[in-house]
C-alpha cells in the first residue's frame, strides 16, 4: 500500500474514475460527494489522509470553502484542487492548497502529484517523528 | 412665418409628437396635454386640463422634489421616474421639466416632455435574462463539459495504458484517435469562452512580448495536442525580437500553427513560422505562417475567418475566428494567401499584421 487518498467529488462517475486509478496505484481510497461530509468524515479519521483530492463545484459549498476549514484543522494537510473553473487558481493558492489542477486532467499528471505530496509527507514524518524504514 | 402660422406649426408639432408633453401653469394645473399624453396615460385631455399635476405622480416626495429643483435650476433633465395612469398602471418614465417665463421673466409655468420607458425596460430585462442565459451556457460548458471529459479521458487513458487488459496496436490508435477528440473538445470550449470575453485592447495596455519565445511556446503546445502525428514545425524568427501584444499573442500562434496541422491529412504536416519585413511602405513587419496542407481556395480565402466556417472541414470552427478577433484586438490584419503563388493545392499562408508587431 502506497498511501491513504481521501477524495471529495460529486460528479460519481469521476469518483469512479479515481477509485479506480488509485486503488491500482496501490492507494486506499476514501470518497465523499459533498462538503459536509468531507468534513464530518475527515474529523473522524484518527489517522489522517496522505493526500486530498478536492473538487472545486460541490453542493452547496466551494471546494475552496472546504478547503479552508480542513486546512484550519490541519494546515499541513495536502490538497488537490480539481476544477474546470481556471480563474481559481490564484485564490487556491492563498489558501494553501498544494496542487491545482484544471479539468481534464491526465491520469500521470493527477498520479505524479499524488505520489509526490505522499512522498513528501512521508519523509516530513519520517524527519519529524521517526526514522525512516532501512 | 408670422405668430399666427408659428402657432399652428407648434400646434401640429404638438399633436403628432411621439413623447408626451405637457404644460401646467404657476399653480401646477395642467394648461396642455397633447395626444402622446393621452395615450401614454389614457386619460383624455378633457378629463386632466384644470386638474393638478400631482395626480399623475404616485410619488409625491419624488414630485415635490422635481418642482424644487425646477424652481432653483429652471429645468430637471432625464429624470426616471413613475407615472399612474388611468388604470392604474404605474408606468417608468423618464421626464424633462423646464421652467417657462413670460417676455418680461415672470414665471408662468412648466413644460414636462415626458419619454415611456417600458419598452427599454422591457428590453433591458430581456438583455439580462438573455445575459443571463449566455452565462449559464457558459458555465455549463465550462464546468460540466470539462468534467465529463476528465473523466473519459482518465477512463481512455486507463484502457491505452493496457492496466486492465491487454490491447492490440489498432485499438491503441482508436483509443488515441479518442483522446486527441477529448482533449479539443476541451480547447474549443476554451476558445469560445475566450472569444466570448475578448475585449479590445488600447496601445497602452500592450506590453513587450518576445515574438520568438511565444511561437516555441505555441509549437511545443501543438506538438504535444498532435503527440500521435509527427507533424514538422519550424520557427524562424529572428532573436530577441520584440512585438507590442499581450499574451493572447500565444493564443493567435497555436492557432495559426494547429490550423496548418489539423486540416493536413498528411502525418508530418509541416509548418514554417517566419517574419516578414518591416515593409518600408506600410512601416510594419509581418508574422508568416505557412503550410504544406491542400491550402484554401480563392473563393474561401475571406470566409475561412468567419466562425463556424471551418465546420465544413475538419476544425473546431473557431480557430480563424479566434485568429481573427486576436488580431483585431492588437488593431490589425489577418489574411490568407497562397503559399506557391497561383497555386492554392500547395498550401496555404496566413499573413498577420498589426502596428505594434514592428520591433
Amino acid at each position: 500500500m502506497k498511501g491513504k487518498l481521501f477524495v471529495v467529488e460529486d460528479n460519481l462517475d469521476l469518483l469512479g474514475l479515481y477509485r479506480d486509478l488509485f486503488v491500482q496505484a496501490g492507494f486506499t481510497v476514501e470518497a465523499v460527494t459533498t462538503g459536509e461530509e468531507a468534513l464530518r468524515r475527515y474529523r473522524q479519521q484518527a489517522d489522517l489522509p496522505d493526500v486530498i483530492i478536492l473538487d472545486h463545484r460541490l453542493p452547496g459549498c466551494t471546494g475552496l470553502d472546504v478547503a479552508r476549514a480542513l486546512l484550519a484543522d490541519a494546515p499541513e494537510q495536502p490538497i488537490i484542487l480539481t476544477t474546470a473553473d481556471d480563474s481559481v487558481r490564484d485564490a487556491a493558492i492563498r489558501v494553501g492548497i498544494r496542487s491545482f489542477r484544471q479539468k481534464p486532467v491526465s491520469n500521470q499528471a493527477l498520479v505524479e502529484d499524488v505520489l509526490a505530496l505522499t512522498m513528501e509527507r512521508h519523509m516530513h514524518a519520517w524527519t519529524d517523528e521517526t526514522p525512516p524504514p532501512m | 412665418m408670422d405668430q399666427t402660422d408659428a402657432l399652428a406649426v407648434l400646434g401640429r408639432i404638438l399633436e403628432n409628437s411621439r413623447v408626451a408633453i405637457t404644460i401646467a401653469d404657476r399653480q401646477g394645473k395642467l394648461t396642455l396635454f397633447n395626444a402622446a399624453a393621452e395615450r401614454l396615460t389614457g386619460f383624455r385631455s378633457a378629463e386632466v386640463i384644470g386638474r393638478d399635476l400631482s395626480m399623475f405622480y404616485p410619488d409625491q416626495e419624488a414630485m415635490a422634489a422635481i418642482a424644487a429643483r425646477v424652481a432653483a435650476e429652471g429645468k430637471v433633465e432625464d429624470h426616471e421616474t413613475l407615472l399612474q395612469g388611468k388604470d392604474g398602471e404605474q408606468i417608468p418614465i423618464s421626464i424633462l421639466v423646464t421652467a417657462l417665463h413670460d417676455h418680461l421673466g415672470e414665471a408662468m409655468g412648466s413644460l414636462g416632455i415626458t419619454v415611456d420607458l417600458r419598452e427599454r425596460r422591457r428590453l433591458e430585462h430581456e438583455l439580462l435574462r438573455a445575459k443571463q442565459q449566455a452565462d449559464f451556457y457558459n458555465d455549463l460548458m465550462c464546468h460540466d463539459i470539462r468534467n465529463f471529459s476528465h473523466t473519459l479521458l482518465g477512463y481512455l487513458e486507463m484502457l491505452m495504458s493496457g492496466t486492465v487488459g491487454e490491447i492490440t496496436s489498432e485499438q491503441r490508435r482508436i483509443l488515441g484517435v479518442c483522446k486527441r477528440q477529448v482533449m479539443r473538445t476541451a480547447e474549443l470550449i476554451d476558445r469560445v469562452r475566450l472569444l466570448a470575453t475578448m475585449a479590445p485592447v488600447d496601445a497602452e495596455t500592450l506590453t513587450t512580448q518576445d515574438l520568438g519565445e511565444a511561437a516555441d511556446r505555441a509549437a511545443r503546445a501543438v506538438r504535444e495536442a498532435y503527440a500521435d502525428r509527427a507533424p514538422s514545425i519550424e520557427v524562424q524568427l529572428p532573436r530577441p525580437h520584440e512585438v507590442r501584444a499581450d499574451p493572447l499573442l500565444q493564443e493567435l500562434l497555436y492557432n495559426l500553427i494547429s490550423n496548418g496541422v489539423c486540416h493536413n491529412p498528411a502525418r508530418d504536416a509541416h509548418v514554417w513560422v517566419s517574419w516578414r519585413g518591416p515593409d518600408m511602405d506600410e512601416a510594419q513587419g509581418q508574422i508568416i505562417v505557412e503550410d504544406d496542407g491542400p491550402g484554401i481556395p480563392d473563393h474561401r480565402k475571406e470566409s475561412v475567418f468567419n466562425r463556424f466556417t471551418e465546420l465544413q472541414a475538419s476544425g473546431t470552427g473557431v480557430g480563424l475566428s479566434l485568429v481573427k478577433a486576436v488580431v483585431k484586438r492588437f488593431g490589425g490584419k489577418v489574411w490568407v494567401e497562397d503559399r506557391v503563388a497561383g497555386a492554392p493545392d500547395q498550401g496555404a499562408r496566413f499573413v498577420v499584421a498589426w502596428p505594434g508587431a514592428s520591433s
